[in-house]
């Protein structure tokens, strides 16, 4: 039309009157001035238009608005993270309101289904029944597991991870983002549209980074939480500690002629090795340590029990063995069939110069006189708790030793003769008594001393894996009031 | 990971376990796993083959102490064969054999189940 006008000279307010007259007397010119001219106004034309394409519509707008809101989100995410429940909502609904889904739905593994299965902890325009009617979560968790990359599903009927009839047409596209933390994932974001193609590349990559930022946002509140609950128990284990610490004797008895040296060690916060000591007489001293079999809590709390039967049974009993049923009957109540409670119950008598021991499945005691005589003392007998009718107490036998000047009596928790060196060795009972007969002219704090010594260097740096307890007598002889020295007690805890 | 583990043998109607290891408080469940699936699959006639069992803690005496009862009421009963001496110690020590049969090896213990009647 344009060159219509140009062709009709003359009439045509477009074209100059002087281009008539370049027309009229130079023609190729003019031909040229001609094209140059469509041209330009072809030009401007597309120009125009696609400038006007390229203006940004109101879907562009909701979209810009939408990341928008995202960006914000993702800000406040991270004030979130020591609040749980918030931050499960605002990441779930963040699809949504960044206008990039119309439902969207945060699952989680379940710690009931040892991780395995997944469970909804979060929606937003749609319910938890819905999605368990509509979608296999779990199948979409396990192909995501596998490519750690979004799932797109364009076309919702025609996926059978999803069980969509056309014709209700809730979910027609959805979008499923797992969330990585440290490596693993932690859980997965889903959003769907009704439409069916309803996300583009943009909408994927928004929801992804979002995605990204959520994923750590959630790893650190759980970190939040562990770390708190972490610090609770140990704040409890520090006061069940501190109990357990009282249960035992803060000092050792002092009794003339008498050394005695005493020490438990824990592998855990709390044991369940116990070692006591009780006045029975002005010259009568009772002696029991006991291992309660497993270590930690539980055997702690049987240990506190031990500990309560020992004190109100044993100035009623008769004899170590005496004792010792009468401890098994009361420990039958409460005891589990699978726990146990070795225990050897000793009466020093310096009345009658005698030692008086009965053991009750316990590491057998050992002896070490002036003049190098050693053995374990072995006597029979059941753990406390193997056996709840009389055959426990048919099975004790005690033995009555005469005091000689100088006999040492050791008496020790399996951990002791179980601590192992580098290499696997166990220190052993023959270690034991090769050392005490080394150390006999000692008083029961040099022994002591020694024996956690020698173990020290023999595990050489490893961790004690057991809890240990150890207790030395000493009887120096009746007129040694003066060489008493030893009243000192040791608390450890590996 | 672990350094304990069960085999599973059977010598006619006797379930004979292989204890390999080290068996502690760690490892004590996977003993009573192997117990129980024996009451599961109703053989109560359980012979413990302890000859490659290099340690066992009080922890893990325990476990033949929940189950015996359990056991012998089914009319079975739980015996210990060719245990390493340091192993027989510890039982020793507790008194263990006057509750359960622990015999050197294993031909002894199979003979001290009584025939079966099926």
């Amino acid at each position: 039309m344009l060159g219509l006008g140009i062709g009709n000279s003359g009439v045509n307010i477009l074209v100059p009157r002087s281009f008539e007259y370049l027309e009229f007397y130079f023609v190729p010119l003019a031909s040229f001035v001609k094209q140059a001219s469509i041209f330009g106004i072809l030009y401007c034309i597309t120009a125009f238009l696609s400038l006007l394409f390229h203006l940004p519509t109101s879907g562009d707008y909701e979209q810009r608005e939408g990341e928008r809101a995202t960006m914000y989100s993702l800000a406040h995410l991270v004030s979130q993270v020591f609040d749980a429940e918030r931050l499960f909502v605002t990441v779930t609904s963040a699809p949504v309101e960044a206008g990039s889904a119309d439902f969207s739905w945060l699952a989680m593994p379940d710690p009931s289904s040892g991780n395995l299965r997944y469970r909804v902890v979060g929606t937003h325009k749609i319910s938890s029944e819905q999605i368990a009617e509509w979608v296999d979560s779990d199948l979409l968790v396990e192909s995501m597991i596998g490519e750690r990359n979004p799932i797109v599903i364009q076309r919702a009927s025609t996926d059978h991870r999803l069980t969509v009839l056309p014709s209700n047409g809730q979910i027609g596209s959805l979008l499923a983002v797992p969330l990585i933390a440290r490596d693993e994932i932690i859980g997965a974001l889903f959003a769907a549209k009704q439409v069916v193609n309803g996300f583009e590349r943009d909408d994927i990559a928004t929801i992804s980074v979002f995605a990204a930022q959520a994923s750590l946002a959630i790893d650190n509140s759980r970190l939040f939480e562990q770390q708190v609950e972490k610090e609770r128990l140990s704040r409890e284990m520090s006061i069940a500690r501190e109990v357990q610490r009282r249960l035992l004797p803060q000092n050792v008895p002092v009794m003339s002629g008498v050394s005695i040296a005493a020490s438990s060690v824990s592998a855990q916060e709390v044991g369940g090795d116990y070692y006591d000591f009780v006045r029975l007489a002005d010259k009568k001293l009772g002696v029991i340590i006991g291992d309660v079999s497993g270590k930690g809590t539980s055997a702690a709390f049987y240990m506190a029990e031990m500990q309560g039967i020992f004190q109100s049974v044993s100035r009623l009993a008769d004899s170590p063995a005496d004792f010792l049923h009468h401890a098994n009957v009361a420990l039958a109540q409460s005891l589990d069939r699978n726990i146990f409670i070795s225990a050897i119950y000793a009466i020093l008598d310096l009345e009658k110069e005698e030692m008086i021991l009965a053991r009750a499945g316990h590491c057998p005691a050992a002896i070490i006189r002036l003049n190098g005589e050693s053995r374990y003392i072995r006597t029979k007998g059941l753990g406390l708790g193997l056996d709840r009718s009389d055959l426990f107490r048919r099975s004790l036998t005690e033995e009555h030793i005469s005091l000689q000047p100088g006999d040492v009596f050791v008496l020790y928790t399996d951990g002791v003769v179980e601590s192992r060196s580098s290499d696997g060795e166990e220190y052993g009972y023959d270690r034991l008594l090769a050392l005490l007969n080394d150390h006999r002219h000692d008083d029961a704090d040099g022994i002591h001393a020694a024996i956690l010594r020698d173990l020290r260097s023999f595990m050489a740096g490893e961790e004690y894996d057991d809890d240990m307890t150890l207790v030395v007598l000493k009887w120096h002889g009746l007129p040694m009031e003066s060489i008493i020295s030893s009243n000192q007690i040791v608390h450890e805890s590996a | 990971m672990s350094n304990f583990s069960v085999g599973f043998r059977s010598s006619g109607h006797i379930q004979i376990l292989d204890l390999k290891g080290e068996l502690d408080a760690h490892t004590a469940s996977e003993l009573e796993a192997a117990i129980q699936k024996c009451q599961r699959d109703n053989l109560v006639h359980i012979l413990i083959n302890g000859s490659n069992l290099m340690y066992i803690s009080s922890a893990g005496l325990g476990v033949f102490m929940a189950y015996i009862e359990e056991v012998r009421e089914a009319g079975g009963d739980i015996k210990i064969a060719a245990l390493q001496p340091k192993v027989f110690n510890v039982f020793d020590l507790l008194g263990f054999p006057m509750l359960f049969d622990i015999v050197d090896s294993e031909v002894d213990a199979l003979g001290k189940f009584e025939p079966s009647n099926a």
